[in-house]
Parts: C-alpha cells; structure tokens; sequence
C-alpha cells in the first residue's frame, strides 16, 4: 500500500510513449520502442516518490514526460502545481554562456519581475542552496565544481517556488562526498519549502534514503509499487529481489 | 596569430590617390618613391594597391557579413523548428549547392551593373548555404542539450530560447568559418574586377589592377606582382587566422565529464 | 600459506602536470595472487597511478621522482620496446569505458586474435582455438567471435576485453573501474566472474574503483587515495573498521547503505568538489 497521506501532488495513469524508429521500409511499420508502456502512479503532496530501474527502463522518458518535455501518446498525468526540474550532468544543464545569476533568475524575469527584485531573490535563493558566497552571481558555469553546478540548477528549479521537482538522477555524476551533501540539501529543501519530489535513480541504495514510496520500472512499466520499507524489506516482484541482490554490500 | 602584424600595412591610411599622368612617370618599375612602381597611367602603384586594401577587405566583410545574416537566420529556422520549414529550406540550400556559384556572380553582376555595392550583395547572397548547414547542425545538438530542456520547462519563449540560449552558444564554427569565408570572398571580387566585372576604373582594387597588369607582364612585373602578392597574402592570412580560431574553440567546446 | 611475493613496488612516485602535482610521494606493493583496491574520488590521481606502472603517462606529465620496480626493472627506465613488451604481456589493463576501448569496425573474435599477434605470444594456427577458449573463460558463447562491438551489451563488450586482457597470460591484470559504466546487474555478473578467473589463475590484480562496496567485494587489500596522495594502505577488514586517516572514515560514513535508517548522512570535511572542469 502506497503511503498517501494528504492530497495528490501527481497523478499518472496509463502513461505511455513509444518511439518509432525514423524511416520506414515501403511503408512496412517497424515495431515501435516503447519506452513508457502504460505507467500509473500517484505521489502526495510533501512526500517524495521513488523510481528506480536500469538504464533503458524509460525512467528518464517519464521525467521528461511529467515536466512537459516530451508529449506523451495516451494516458494521463494530472498536476496540483507548478513543476520544475533538475537533471543528472551539472554540465549541460547549465547554459555555459550565461551568468549564473541569469540563469537562476530567468524564470522571474520573463514573467516580469524586475531586475531589482530578481536580483534579490536569487541571491536569497542561492543562499538557501549553501552558495552563499555573493561572488556565484556574476560567474559562468564553468568556475564552478560539478556538487557546485548541481546546487545552481537546484536554485534554478527552486526559485519560483514550484510545487514539485522532477529530480532525474540528480546525484548519479557526482563523487559520493558530494554526493551525500546534496542529498542531505534536498532532503532539507523538501522539509523547508514543503517540495514534493519525484526521484529518478538507478542507485537503490539513494532511492532507498530519499523516498516515502517507491516503484520499481523495467521495459516501460512498473513491476512493482509500494512504501519504501516493504519493497525494501519485503520485496513481492522477482525482478526487484533480484536487483537488491546485486547491490554488493558495504560491510 | 601573428599574421595580424601582416594585416597592419594594409590597413595603414592610405596616400591620396594621385595621378601622374606626365610621361616620364608612366610604367617606372619600383624605387624609393613609388614602392612598387607606377602603372601605365603614371599612377602610384603602391597607393592604388593600400586603396584596393579597402575595396578587397570592405567587399569581404560586408558579403561575409550577408551571407552570415542569411545564413543563421535560414539555419537557425531550419535547425530549431525541423519538419517542414526544415526540408523546405534544405531543398532551397541544395539548390544553391548546385549552381556554380562564381558563374552565377557574374552573370547576375553582368546583369545588374558592375559596380562595388552589387558585388558585395551577390557574393552575399550566393554564399549563405554553407553557414546555413554548419547552424542547422549546431542547432540539432543544442537544441537537446539539458540547458535548453531547463529553459523550456521554465516557461521560456521559443524565440527567447533560440536567442537567448541557442544561437550564442552555435556562433562558435560560424566565427571560424565566416573568418574562412572572407578569404574567399577576397578572391572572388578580384577575379571578378580582374574580368571587369567588379570594380571599375579608375576605383582601384587589386584585381583591376592586374587587369591593366597583365599587358605589360614582360617589362612591367611590378604591376602583376605586388597585387598578386597582396591577394595571396591576404587571403593565407585569413584562412590562418581561421584555422587558429577553430583550434582555440575546440578545446572549450569539447566539455569533459 | 606461501610466502606472498612482491610483484610490483612503486616507492616514492611523483608527477605533476605543469605545477600541479598529481602524484604526491606514493608508495605501494603489490604482492602476488592479491587483489589490491586503488581507491579514491575523481582526481585524487588513482588512475594517473595506474597508467605510469604502463609508461602511458601523457606526454604533458613530468615525472618528478619515483621508482616502479617490476621483475626486477624500474618499468619508468624502460625503452619502448621493453615496455610493448610488458604491456598486454606481463601487465593488461582494462579500462572504463567499453564502448570506446573496442574497435568498432572489427569482429570481435578479430579483435581478441589481435592482440595475441601483436605479442606473438600464441602461434597463428593456435590462436583461433585459443580465442574459443578465452570467450568460454569470460562466459561467452563462442558465436560472439563473429559479431561487431555494437550488436552485443555493455556487459558483453566488457567480458570481451576481459578475453582480450587476458588473451597472453599475463600475470598482473590492471582494471580501471571496470563496472561503472554498467547496470548494477550486469556488474555483479561481471565482477564475480573476474573474482573467479583471479582464483583460477592466481592472477595479481589491482583494481581501480571509487566505490567501496565493491572493494567489500572483491578486495584483499586497500589503499585509499586524495589528491595524489596514499592516506590509507591496509587489509579490508581494517580499512573498514579502524581506518587511519579521517577523510577515509567519513568517506565510507557518507555512503548510503540499504537498511540505512538515517535521516541525513553525514559530510565529508573539506569535501573537495573533483568535478571541475579543466582550463
């Protein structure tokens, strides 16, 4: 039983995406790839949702899906709120001609908000995600480390305070040092700005510390969904038992 | 890189562009007076050579200039929207690709009038299909890149992404191949005013003055020398600084995990 | 137990890129039939480490100091044809990327037989056979000889280079995190055939990761790096439970384990950012 306390943040039913393959023989159809092959599940407001599988698994597609990315072909994805989101390479999710303080204050300034405020605003919010140093704003992504980049596109995403983060493998680049910084900076933002999170990762061991509930994914479709402790305690699917017993232990 | 230092004498200011049409001074080969020798008409070769600096360089930059204009907003258009504008804009380039392009400037310059401001327009306008392709390119990859998904999903406009986002980050191999491209812009005009069809008498430029050169090949060298040299120096100097250009970008844009 | 011999001792090794040193005074041995885990994050130099036992330094690299003794030979002495000879001969290495290392326009048997010319450590007629025999060692049916890099799985091309490593016998294997490119599946397959070729063969091994779970798995022995330095050279058990240096026990602290029931993990002092970008 997924743990739903509150209301819905998010609602996906049925979702599904194929990719057909560019070029047809004589108009013969090659079989599509399906990416996304009928994919429900819900996440509550404040809690953060899970979804871990192996590369291929369309988790990535489902991201790009739920943030509007790409257009889905059927099924639904209904939203209680704003969306933002945060991807895996710090280093192209950064536009490297751009000032940091532009690119953090960009959603603000297309939607009027003056130069002034934006300013103050993305200088709080930069504080918020420990870049406090007043010296980031003027800079070019590249001065920066990759824990440090990742923290940029989280104040990017964050800043117009959205209801929701789609956090496609936010940590998978970063050296484990870092990594545990970040994941405790989410874990904070999530409590102080009330975030719901949909997160996106291979790693299980860092779906397991971020999540309240958690789906598993493989070929495009959920093989098994439940709260973080029963499917890491009690695992129903094969394919999830089989991939807890490859993660090789840490003593 | 150093080749700027080559670039400096011809921009220097130039002489006034004197006559000299009294007879002793008609066809004198180079000496300290007149660096590189009088032409037939008693002129100063070496100042008509400094003025033809401007004519050469002004028509590159300039048709570099349009076919840069046409060119990224063609391939920006093709390059960002794909689908139809794309295949369509392609079907246009590839037409371009066919002609023989220096054929087709003479024809349409023949046509219209030789005269400078319609040789820098034609050059313009028949060389925009190369840059065309190079943005389109640069414009698939970028457009999937994470910065612009990130934009997308912030609620940016289309144009503003393009503007903003994209094409500063796509000007790069613009930068190396318009520098490229002025070179040959060079060679063009002066084989056109070389033919007569570019700038006329008594406006010099290199190519004319080959022209007039080219009678007096056996006693008066001066005359097809020094403009030669100039074209070809010139044009060595750009496609270096072209090439340097290029070799200092690709490092950068090769980013590294 | 027999007396563990020294295969291969670096004592003191120094290089630095322009000012910055990359390789800071390192000392290590590796003994024979161990499997030594070279451990550390992106930039402490682990893999620098790796290339200099082969002389595949670039050519930007200035080495300060240092000796690499193996078989009696300082390898950074060597001439390049005494160094063609150990690498792939004596000492293989395996690198991380295994879409890369292959090339894609050769078969893969091809490829494997390749190798096995450039030594002439196996004679032509037999080298076919050998080839076979190499693919049956790394688990893979024998039809893959045939087939291009691309048509086969990460996994695959991973176990192929594996054949190619292994294809003149050398008796020390280098690999640089050889599984991270890999799903977490696949890798465990991976590296439980690798720890089953060591036993088999008795092979030295030195493997580079920055994963300590998988040095739980696979490692006799650990020494953990930061910038260009050693700060830890110890048996795992000891590495893991009494560790010398602070960063390496706040290291193996922050990772997240499955059944971790803590709510925030705990930071790395000085957390070095390795993830800048260069010039």
């Amino acid at each position: 039983m997924l743990k739903m306390r509150d209301e819905k943040m998010v609602e996906v039913a049925e979702l599904k995406k194929y990719f057909w393959r560019s070029g047809t023989f004589f108009g013969i159809k090659t079989e599509p790839v399906k990416a996304v092959d009928g994919v429900s599940f819900r996440a509550a407001r404040g809690q953060t949702f899970g979804l871990v599988g192996e590369s291929g698994c369309g988790k990535t597609t489902i991201a790009k899906l739920i943030a509007g990315i790409l257009r889905a072909d059927s099924g639904r994805i209904i939203v209680n709120g704003d969306i933002d989101i945060v991807f895996q390479d710090p280093f192209s999710s950064l536009n490297p001609r751009m000032k940091v303080k532009d690119i953090i204050g960009e959603s603000l300034l297309i939607r009027g908000t003056g130069g002034k405020e934006t300013e103050e605003r993305v200088r709080e919010t930069l504080s918020l995600v420990r870049l406090g140093d007043p010296g980031c704003m003027d800079k070019y992504p590249h001065q920066f480390s990759g824990g440090e980049r990742q923290r940029i596109a989280i104040a990017r995403a964050v800043i117009r305070r959205p209801a929701m983060l789609v956090l496609d493998e936010p940590v998978s680049s970063l050296d484990v040092s870092i990594q545990a910084s970040i994941l405790n900076l989410l874990k904070d933002l999530q409590q102080e700005l009330g975030l719901t999170y949909l997160f996106i990762s291979h790693d299980l061991r860092v779906v397991e510390f971020m999540s309240d509930d958690v789906g598993v994914m493989k070929a495009g479709r959920i093989v098994e969904i439940a709260s973080r402790d029963e499917i890491y305690a009690a695992p129903k699917a094969e394919y999830t038992r089989q991939l807890l017993a490859s993660i090789p232990r840490l003593a | 890189m150093g080749l700027t230092a080559v670039f400096a004498p011809f921009i220097a200011p130039s002489d006034p562009l004197e006559m000299n049409l009294s007879p002793q001074g008609m066809l004198q080969p180079p000496s300290l007076e007149h660096l590189c020798g009088t032409d037939n008409l008693g002129r100063d070769v070496f100042s008509r050579m400094v003025y033809g600096a401007r004519v050469s360089l002004s028509v590159g930059f300039i048709a570099v200039f349009i076919s840069m204009v046409i060119g990224v907003f063609l391939g920006g258009v093709s390059g960002y929207y794909g689908g139809r504008p794309d295949a369509f804009i392609m079907r246009f380039v590839e037409v371009m690709y066919c002609f023989p392009t220096l054929f087709l400037i003479m024809i349409v310059v023949a046509f219209l009038g030789p005269n400078i401001v319609n040789v820098m327009i034609v050059i313009g306008i028949t060389s925009w299909a190369g840059l065309c392709r190079l943005v389109r390119a640069e414009f698939f990859t970028l457009r999937e890149r994470d910065f612009v998904h990130a934009a997308k999903v912030q609620g940016v406009s289309d144009m503003r992404v393009i503007f903003r986002h994209i094409l500063p980050n796509a000007m790069g191999p613009v930068y190396v191949s318009a520098t490229l491209s002025v070179g040959a812009a060079i060679l063009i005009e002066s084989a056109l005013s070389f033919l007569g069809l570019g700038v006329q008498i008594p406006t010099p430029s290199w190519g004319n003055i080959l022209t007039a050169g080219k009678n007096y090949i056996d006693y008066a060298w001066w005359l097809t020398l020094f403009p030669g040299l100039a074209i070809l120096v010139t044009v060595l100097s750009f496609n270096l600084i072209g090439e340097s250009l290029r070799e200092m970008l690709d490092p950068r844009l090769r980013e590294r995990k | 137990m027999e007396k563990d011999k020294k295969i291969l001792e670096i004592s003191d090794l120094t290089v630095s890129f322009g000012a910055r040193r990359v390789i800071d005074n390192v000392n290590f041995s590796l003994y024979s039939g161990e499997v030594l885990a070279l451990v550390g994050e992106s930039g402490s130099g682990k893999t620098l480490t790796a290339f200099s036992i082969l002389d595949l330094l670039p050519r930007t690299a200035a080495l300060e100091k240092g000796k690499i003794m193996f078989n009696g030979k300082n390898v950074l002495d060597l001439d390049h044809e005494e160094i063609r000879d150990i690498r792939g001969n004596e000492i293989a290495m395996v690198f991380q990327e295994p879409f890369t290392a292959l090339n894609p326009v050769m078969r893969a048997g091809d490829q494997i037989m390749e190798v096995m010319s450039a030594h002439d450590a196996v004679s032509r007629k037999n080298r076919k056979e050998r080839m076979k025999e190499l693919l049956h060692t790394v688990k893979l049916p024998a039809e893959i000889s045939s087939h291009y890099p691309h048509e086969l799985s990460g996994g695959m091309r991973q176990r192929v280079i594996l054949a190619m490593a292994l294809s003149c016998d050398p008796s020390v294997l280098i690999l640089d995190e050889p599984t991270t490119a890999l799903d977490v599946s696949i890798q465990k397959h991976v590296l439980d055939l690798i720890k089953q070729i060591q036993k088999e063969r008795r092979l030295t091994i030195l493997f580079i990761t920055h994963d300590f779970s998988i040095v739980n798995m696979i490692a006799d022995r650990v020494c953990v790096m930061r910038n260009g330095r050693i700060l830890d050279e110890d048996g795992k058990e000891e590495v893991f439970t009494n560790p010398v240096d602070p960063y390496t026990r706040q290291l193996i602290a922050c990772i997240p384990r499955l059944g971790d029931k803590r709510e925030r993990l705990p930071v790395v002092e000085n957390a070095q950012d390795a993830g800048r970008e260069n010039g």
